[in-house]
């Protein structure tokens, strides 16, 4: 059989949480024939591969989204001549409303015979007048000005991304709702085959969290981009035949969100707990380590200002930073100019891209600090390693570390994001408590043992492939 | 966590509309004004030799040079004035004041050069002695370069010295037309026809001097980019044909009158036809109140509610107020420009009806005052062309002003070529039709333009800059390069000389 696998920003040319679930589990299924539809900002950032392409991976077609400025502007627009039902549907997806026909939608904007390019289509006198009436419905008090140039530069890529062939393939299985998931709605619809989503954080809700964040937008439109990202995320939910998450806090917020119960499932994130059966090595240091790529998500500046207090309270205790330290020069650059100004050098080591097993024997505690996370690998391989955690309460961390859904018990710590003392309360609490690391990293080991494990994932992919054999 | 990353381009920007309307405007003021002041010397100057020179011959010689270097360097320069006034704009807009005085060297060997050619090509057959050909083709090339300068002196706005420059220049020209009608230079032939036409040439290069002399006082410095305005000819290639169709569309329909039989020709170097020339000339005279008065209310009232509107547009305008400001803005436009064409109509009219009054009392022949009738309506109807040119391209609509000259060139082409072989009778018509009928296409795309100005003013703006770079970017870049090339080599040479006095000097 052979599996579209769409993903925006990540495999293969940006490493993850995602980017690594999708290398494993090609890997594990040899028996079918994978297709990578990759997402991609534009072609100058990211050109290469950030891993080897498995042979079950037969190929990769990248589309860029903001490629459109190859388009050129026409001295003279031609008006889409489509039909009432088809304007209808570019009304609906204006609107935002639920009820819109994706199908009819995704016809309708993905064939340049209709509308044209997304330039023709965005200077059109039919989207004009669309946009006209959006306004005065529901920004009549706004920036008149600042709206049109939101909602353009809203969908110029979008329209850009969907005038791209698609890839035949049996099954499509897109991993996030967002850009990707209008992809996949738009493949089920012009090929009819099933569409698979695995929502590993919840789109919708991150990208409120940037837009909430950035500061160039104004207020007004912050409202337009949200309503935009949680349209597009509904729309995925109502299409998909399966709705797969990672973890039970996510799949709440699912069904809080629209996505139908009986189409949803939780596939949780495995390991092979024996390739963590090592042996610790003791030594006279008290060692923290924390696995992750120097990225400001993460949060290693907290990290790094928690690890401070750890180290004021017991001198003989290091931090390790284990993972690649490239992705962003300039966070890295941070990180390292605040080790300084701590008086930390001597303590804090970035270890850089290394085989994780060499540096797993020595520590005692690991630690996760992020602001944002889906379910982390690093947790279940740090479990696996016989390693208790202090995480931060995002994402799946407290249903790993506490055990919210079964009885194996606690593993590790839970603290709130971005609070460097709590953070080393909890590291110093484990650091001095042997018995209780000892504890926890017997309850760890055996969830992982149990829940996360490899084969389990696998073996449910498997069977949801199947399914529509 | 998956997800592209926010970095949407922000496609704000900001343009300043306010500062390219002025210039359009004041360049075309400028445009007309020298226009009149030069044709006026040119007319006393042979008023004046009416009583000195007794060969009328040797008059018409003069005056085809005169109208051939008018209207030729006209038209072979017009194309640029628009192109070269937008680079202009663009760059003062942009503060890169350093652009402006090199482009104006590059435009002036630019055009220097390919107009002495088109005069060397034409004189050079012609059996006219050589003193006489030679000062036939440096006053083309002064008149063209006259043109240009002006173009740049309409940033400046200086119009003081601007008309002191040409009161300077006629005033010479008058006095060294009584001086030589006295004491003649020696010329072997044409003695008469010479001296004006020395007269003359002298006078245009004290305009240029001057003119040259303020510009370059204004703009001292300047990179070595010579040839950077040629890019603007990829962005706006409309610009560049609006004002070569314009110019053509004005003189082709005397340029065919040349060829019928009221046509005549001067020493088988000049063809043309007085009587058509001086009915055309006199009817375009009718409408400087218009030029005037639309300038002037323009600057008064339309302008404001133009810049309210552009600036609630780019600016906070919700599209309410947006709609209300789009609406006066139009209302007052339209109010200005049939109050101007009720004037002007009225005064066309009283002109055309005392017509024969004022030609017996000024004693112009009768046929040239029943085609300066005819014309007087055509030239009515063709300065409201002028100006809905002038309102498309306030609102960047290129095309459509394109669209409308092409209409006027093409249309007096063909109703002139129709209504010649109708017979003397029928002369003016032709501009007259092409007006008439230029002015109603022109009325109905900007009003049509107009209707849907929020949708052009939005909807059409393109969505991200492109970068329109194709033959005249290449060219203005190789061009641009030699010269960085030569200046290289001159600091080279420099310093090679500074070297080597340094070595002598040690």
């Amino acid at each position: 059989m052979k599996i579209c696998l769409i993903a925006e920003g990540s495999y293969p040319y940006i490493s993850g949480g995602v980017s690594t679930w999708i290398h494993r589990l090609v890997q594990e299924m040899p028996e079918h024939e994978f297709e990578i539809l990759s997402l991609m900002p534009d072609p100058e950032s990211y050109s290469k591969y950030k891993y080897d392409l498995p042979p079950m991976i037969t190929n990769v077609t990248t589309n860029y989204m903001n490629t459109y400025t190859d388009l050129k502007h026409k001295r003279f627009i031609i008006e889409p001549r489509i039909s009432k039902q088809k304007k209808e549907s570019l009304n609906d997806f204006i609107f935002f409303n639920d009820t819109i026909d994706w199908t009819v939608f995704t016809e309708t904007v993905s064939n340049r015979k209709n509308i044209g390019d997304t330039l023709n289509f965005l200077q059109s006198k039919l989207f004009w007048e669309l946009i006209r009436r959006k306004y005065l419905e529901e920004y009549s008090t706004s920036e008149f000005n600042a709206f049109f140039w939101t909602i353009r530069s809203m969908l110029l890529p979008v329209i850009h991304m969907m005038q791209y062939p698609i890839p035949e393939a049996d099954i499509y299985h897109c991993v996030s709702t967002g850009y990707a998931g209008l992809i996949g709605v738009m493949a089920k619809a012009r090929y009819n085959k099933p569409l698979i989503l695995t929502e590993h954080g919840i789109y919708a809700r991150e990208r409120e969290e940037d837009i909430l964040k950035s500061r160039w937008l104004m207020t007004a439109y912050k409202k337009l981009w949200t309503e935009f990202f949680y349209f597009i995320s509904t729309g995925v939910y109502s299409t998909a035949d399966e709705i797969v998450t990672l973890f039970h806090r996510n799949h709440e917020i699912q069904l809080e969100l629209g996505a139908p119960p009986d189409r949803c499932t939780i596939i949780p994130n495995g390991i092979d707990p024996n390739n963590y059966k090592i042996q610790p090595i003791v030594d006279d240091r008290m060692n923290v380590g924390s696995i992750l790529r120097v990225v400001p998500i993460k949060d290693v500046l907290t990290l790094i200002r928690a690890f401070k207090l750890v180290n004021d309270e017991e001198p003989s205790s290091r931090l390790l930073l284990i993972g690649p330290t490239d992705e962003d020069e300039d966070y890295y650059e941070q990180c390292l100019n605040l080790v300084s100004i701590l008086n930390l050098d001597l303590v804090v080591e970035f270890t850089g891209r290394i085989n994780i097993h060499e540096k797993l024997p020595e520590i005692d505690v690991l630690t996760l600090t992020s602001i944002s996370e889906g379910m982390p690998l690093v947790i279940l391989e740090g479990l696996a390693s016989g390693i208790p955690f202090v995480a931060t309460n995002v994402g799946s961390c407290r249903e790993l570390l506490e055990g919210t859904t079964d009885e194996y018990g606690t593993a590790g710590l839970i603290v709130p994001p971005v609070s460097p003392n709590k953070i080393a309360g909890g590291i110093l609490e484990l650091l001095r408590k042997p018995i209780l690391r000892e504890h926890f990293a017997h309850n760890g080991r055996r969830r992982v043992e149990a829940l996360y494990s490899n084969e389990k994932l696998t073996a449910s992919y498997k069977a949801l492939y199947n399914k529509y054999r | 966590m998956a997800g592209i990353g926010f970095t949407l381009k922000k496609l704000f920007k900001e343009e300043s509309f306010s500062q390219r309307t002025k210039a359009y405007l004041y360049s075309a003021l400028v445009a007309a004004g020298p226009w009149i002041a030069a044709v006026l010397t040119v007319n006393a100057l042979v008023i004046l030799s009416q009583w000195i020179i007794e060969t009328n011959i040797q008059r018409d010689l003069f005056m085809g040079t005169i109208v051939y270097s008018f209207v030729f360097s006209q038209i072979l320069t017009a194309p640029w004035q628009l192109v070269i006034t937008r680079y202009i704009s663009d760059k003062l807009y942009l503060k890169t004041y350093e652009y402006i005085k090199p482009s104006s060297i590059g435009l002036t060997k630019i055009v220097g050069l390919s107009n002495f050619i088109a005069a060397f090509l034409f004189y050079m057959n012609k059996e006219l002695p050589l003193p006489y050909k030679l000062m036939s083709i440096m006053l083309f090339v002064i008149l063209s370069m006259i043109w240009i300068i002006m173009v740049y002196l309409s940033a400046v706005k200086d119009y003081g010295l601007i008309s002191k420059a040409y009161i300077l220049g006629g005033m010479v020209t008058l006095g060294l037309g009584i001086l030589f009608a006295n004491y003649p230079l020696p010329f072997e032939q044409f003695q008469a026809g010479s001296n004006l036409l020395f007269s003359y040439l002298s006078g245009m290069t004290l305009t240029l001097t001057i003119l040259a002399y303020t510009f370059f006082g204004n703009f001292k410095f300047g990179n070595n980019l010579q040839f950077d305005f040629l890019r603007i000819l990829d962005k706006f290639p409309s610009l560049f044909f609006v004002g070569l169709f314009y110019t053509l569309g004005l003189w082709i329909d005397d340029i065919l009158m040349w060829f019928s039989f009221v046509g005549i020709s001067i020493y088988n170097t000049y063809l043309y036809a007085p009587l058509y020339d001086n009915a055309i000339f006199l009817a375009y005279l009718t409408i400087i109140p218009t030029m005037v008065l639309f300038i002037v209310s323009i600057e008064i009232e339309f302008y404001d509610t133009y810049k309210k509107y552009y600036g609630l547009v780019n600016g906070h305008g919700t599209y309410r107020q947006i709609l209300i400001s789009n609406k006066e803005m139009r209302r007052s436009l339209y109010r200005q420009i049939a109050y101007t064409f009720e004037i002007q109509a009225l005064l066309s009219a009283t002109l055309i009806l005392m017509a024969p009054q004022l030609f017996f009392i000024f004693g112009g022949p009768i046929i040239v005052r029943s085609i300066f009738q005819v014309c007087a309506i055509g030239a009515l109807f063709n300065i409201f062309i002028f100006v809905i040119m002038l309102v498309m391209l306030y609102f960047e609509a290129r095309v459509h002003a394109v669209s409308i000259t092409i209409c006027f060139f093409i249309t007096n082409l063909l109703f002139t070529l129709y209504f010649i072989p109708l017979g003397l009778e029928y002369y003016g018509y032709g501009f007259m039709f092409s007006s008439i009928t230029t002015f109603i296409y022109a009325s109905l795309i900007s009003l049509r333009f107009l209707r849907r100005i929020d949708y052009v003013t939005f909807g059409r703006q393109p969505l991200f800059n492109e970068n329109r770079q194709y033959f005249f970017t290449w060219l203005s870049d190789r061009l641009n390069a030699r010269m960085r090339k030569q200046v290289h080599i001159q600091k080279k040479v420099r310093r090679w000389d500074h070297e080597a006095n340094h070595n002598d000097a040690s």
